[in-house]
């Protein structure tokens, strides 16, 4: 679900697709990291 | 001790004991002179390099081309504004995390530190000096501060209609000791009046509702006059006449993207470093690949120029007639120069990696561009467009020049 508002984006709103720059599994990647927190983890 | 203090305090003495301590006065003349281990110098050639994944900020001497210092523990930079006080020593920063940091720029060090908010956008100065104001994303609202001690003076909370709060962005400072600023969700524009602020008196707040949808930034023009917010959730933009401002916000540019697709936006456009060349204001198009151009006298789009890509700064030379452009990604690697007379490209620069900024030295001779990606700032000169110095900086974005100190709207 994430993933593909990643890579599709949000019509109507500021999030655009990124599908042109990222795979299904850097997408996968990022939501995971999100949902860890990222990127204020380190602090 | 300021250095400048310094010479004053030995001629009080001086003048007190005219005769009765000359080698004391000597002596403590030697001391206070050793005690200030920041040389004379001016500050109105000096600046700011934001380091936006570090937390720091370098400190720079734009007549030597070179870093003087460096400060650290400013908070998260990813998004930060600088203003400066009105005698151009003081820098304050505004960070993301909703840190507000008073940096001495002679001495190198933080002298003051609040944490206003939880998410920051950038904030403005005001006309004579004494407040500093800072828009916040979440929890929302606007903050007002003393500038000398940054003891809190008064918030405001952005609530829309609805009565959900909403990000504020395009916070600028205008003539009489006003701060004008838009709401993203609410789609508002408020104007505060402070002058009766700083005691116990309330900002005086006029708010205009329905400006458009999605206001994203907001500059003013460099008379003062006019209020100009871009709208990200349609195609144009809404005026405020500070002259009339009775007279309410108009549309204007309404429908410049028509018949055409618009093109996914990867990095909001910035207003606040807009260009004006005679009557003809230059702006960033959302969404596409080209700047507008605006004629100031009625509000119309007067033309539009093609360029590399999505514009996120379009900045004037100071006293040249022309137009510099960086770019969303992923054209983030390249800037372009109009002449903004003939309304064309004239050259094309790659001066790094992820172009994040422009930022003229006050009488324009040089540019100072961050190249992100490239871990550098580097330095063109305008008139030959060469390169002629850079410098290393960790994943530098904003370069703030203390000229701005003299300038409305920031």
């Amino acid at each position: 679900m994430l993933e593909q508002v990643i890579l599709d984006g949000r019509p109507g709103t500021p999030m655009p697709p990124w599908r042109r720059f990222l795979s299904p599994a850097d997408a996968r990647w990022i939501v995971e990291k999100l949902q860890e927190g990222f990127p204020n983890a380190a602090n | 001790m300021p250095p400048t203090e310094s010479p004053l305090t030995t001629r009080r003495h001086t003048l007190r004991t005219p005769r009765a301590f000359p080698a004391f006065v000597t002596l403590l003349a030697l001391l206070l002179a050793a005690c200030s281990t920041v040389p004379l110098r001016g500050t109105g050639d000096l600046g700011v390099v934001i380091e936006r994944t570090t937390g720091q900020a370098q400190i720079v001497d734009t007549t030597r081309d070179r870093v003087l210092a460096q400060i650290s523990g400013l908070g998260d930079l990813s998004h930060a504004t600088v203003v400066f006080s009105r005698d151009q020593r003081y820098a304050y920063v505004f960070a993301r995390d909703g840190a507000l940091t008073k940096i001495d720029l002679l001495r190198a060090r933080i002298v003051a530190r609040v944490m206003q908010a939880k998410n920051s956008i950038g904030g403005a100065i005001s006309q004579d000096g004494r407040f500093i104001a800072a828009a916040n994303y979440y929890p929302g609202g606007v903050n007002i501060f003393r500038a000398d001690t940054l003891a809190p003076v008064a918030h405001m909370a952005t609530r829309g209609p609805n009565g959900k709060p909403s990000r504020v962005v395009g916070l600028v400072s205008a003539p009489g000791d006003r701060f004008v600023f838009s709401l993203f969700d609410a789609g508002e524009i408020w104007l505060v009046d402070l002058a009766h602020a700083g005691g116990t008196a309330e900002p005086r707040i006029m708010k205009f509702r329905d400006v458009g949808r999605e206001p994203y930034d907001g500059v003013l023009t460099p008379d003062g006059r006019y209020y100009l917010a871009g709208l990200f959730g349609e195609d144009g933009m809404a005026l405020l006449d500070l002259w009339h401002p009775k007279a309410g916000v108009r549309r204007i540019l309404e429908g410049y993207g028509k018949g055409r697709r618009r093109l996914p936006v990867y990095k909001m456009p910035h207003l606040e470093g807009w260009a004006f060349i005679g009557r003809y204001a230059f702006v960033p198009a959302v969404g596409h690949h080209e700047v507008l151009v605006v004629d100031t006298g009625r509000w119309r789009l007067a033309g539009r120029i093609p360029v590399a890509g999505q514009p996120v700064f379009v900045v004037g030379q100071p006293y040249s007639g022309r137009v510099w452009v960086n770019f969303a990604f992923p054209h983030n690697d390249r800037v372009q120069v109009i002449d903004g007379v003939r309304r064309r490209v004239i050259a094309t620069l790659h001066p790094g990696k992820g172009i994040m900024y422009m930022e003229f030295t006050p009488r324009g001779t040089q540019v100072w561009m961050s190249a992100r990606d490239s871990d550098r700032v580097v330095i063109y000169d305008t008139a030959s467009l060469r390169r002629i110095a850079s410098f290393r900086s960790t994943r530098p974005s904003g370069i703030f020049f203390t000229s701005r100190a003299y300038k409305l709207g920031w």
